[in-house]
């Protein structure tokens, strides 16, 4: 009988094996508290936990809207002058980026729309020549020699 | 019967099978218990239409096979490149069989210790080859299935299967043999 054979019957025979200790009372304990997992969607959420988040995301919003009247005035006053010293920056930062995006543009004009292209090709082959070689060796390397 | 007996009952009966086709898939208790659990939700949230049909047990070994199968892709896939160059030295290659007689060592080992052996050597194994071993033999798939199911070649399929037994000999001849000249 040939060793293969004997081990494809063993295996088509292999019987169950047994789920582990305590699997039955795990999983109907899993079974019986979904929402202390945080699973249940809210469309299964009993009734009244639906109307109660209802009324609570009412409230929310409603609170939100009061405080945001009351507040709103030295709020508005107090975030203006705390952004006065970034909105110089980011204007400072702008400019410097429009600087950057005429030159590159004058440069482009003046050089030739294939030359620019091909700056931008060069790194990607670069790139796609690395990872083809580098697949290549690790393949090679760690085959395993064929033997005659 | 009211449903949570039911769902009991389907749970007891079928928590081993579950678990098994699991474990012989990801190879590893704690994912096979957390596999077998998350089938049984599963079938939790579908009892209506699973209660009293004598389809259950196959609707839950296929979800069973799914849910492995996804955890393998999802948490094994990135190493999928490098364990199967690394394992095809500890896999052993076609090259390497020889065919022997092994009728007297059947005649001497117990039939559930080889059983033992072969479940612990099926653990061993890469997944690459585990779990076209494990669809094909214990699952009793086709090889055309487990290619679909896997998304791979039909060919890959079949060295995979190959390679896969050829590791269980390698793995399990020296110890059989072993055992049997003991018994002798």
């Amino acid at each position: 009988m040939k060793w293969e054979t004997e081990i494809g019957r063993i295996l088509r025979s292999l019987p169950d094996l047994p789920a582990p200790a305590g699997f039955l009372e795990r999983t109907l304990a899993a079974v019986e508290r979904p929402a202390a997992q945080g699973i249940q969607p809210w469309a299964k959420w009993p009734a009244g936990w639906r109307i109660a988040f209802v009324l609570l995301a009412l409230a929310g919003v409603a609170g939100a809207a009061i405080g945001w009247k009351t507040v709103e005035p030295g709020l508005l006053a107090s975030a203006g002058h705390w952004l006065a010293p970034w909105k110089s920056r980011a204007a400072s930062g702008w400019n410097v980026l429009t600087g950057l995006g005429s030159a590159a543009a004058a440069a482009a004009r003046q050089l030739g729309t294939g030359f620019m292209l091909a700056c931008l090709a060069a790194p990607v082959a670069a790139c796609a020549v690395c990872a083809g070689f580098g697949t290549i060796f690790v393949r090679f390397a760690m085959a395993r020699p064929r033997r005659n | 019967m009211t449903d949570a007996k039911q769902f009991e009952a389907l749970v007891r009966d079928c928590q081993d099978m579950v678990y098994s086709t699991a474990m012989r898939l990801v190879a590893s208790e704690a994912e096979a218990e957390d596999i077998s659990q998350e089938v049984f939700l599963r079938a939790f949230e579908r009892f209506e239409t699973l209660k009293g049909d004598p389809r259950a047990a196959g609707w839950l070994k296929t979800v069973a096979i799914n849910l492995s199968l996804n955890h393998l892709s999802r948490y094994r896939a990135r190493w999928s490149f490098f364990s199967e160059l690394f394992h095809r030295d500890a896999a052993g290659g076609e090259s390497e069989i020889e065919y022997a007689a092994m009728d007297d060592v059947e005649a001497d080992m117990a039939v559930s210790e080889r059983r033992t052996m072969v479940e612990q050597a099926l653990r061993q194994l890469p997944s690459s080859q585990r779990v076209p071993l494990a669809l094909f033999y214990l699952e009793g798939m086709k090889y055309e299935e487990i290619a679909a199911k896997l998304g791979v070649s039909l060919g890959k399929v079949k060295t995979n299967i190959f390679r896969g037994r050829a590791a269980l000999r390698k793995r399990l001849e020296p110890r059989w043999r072993q055992e049997w000249r003991a018994g002798a």
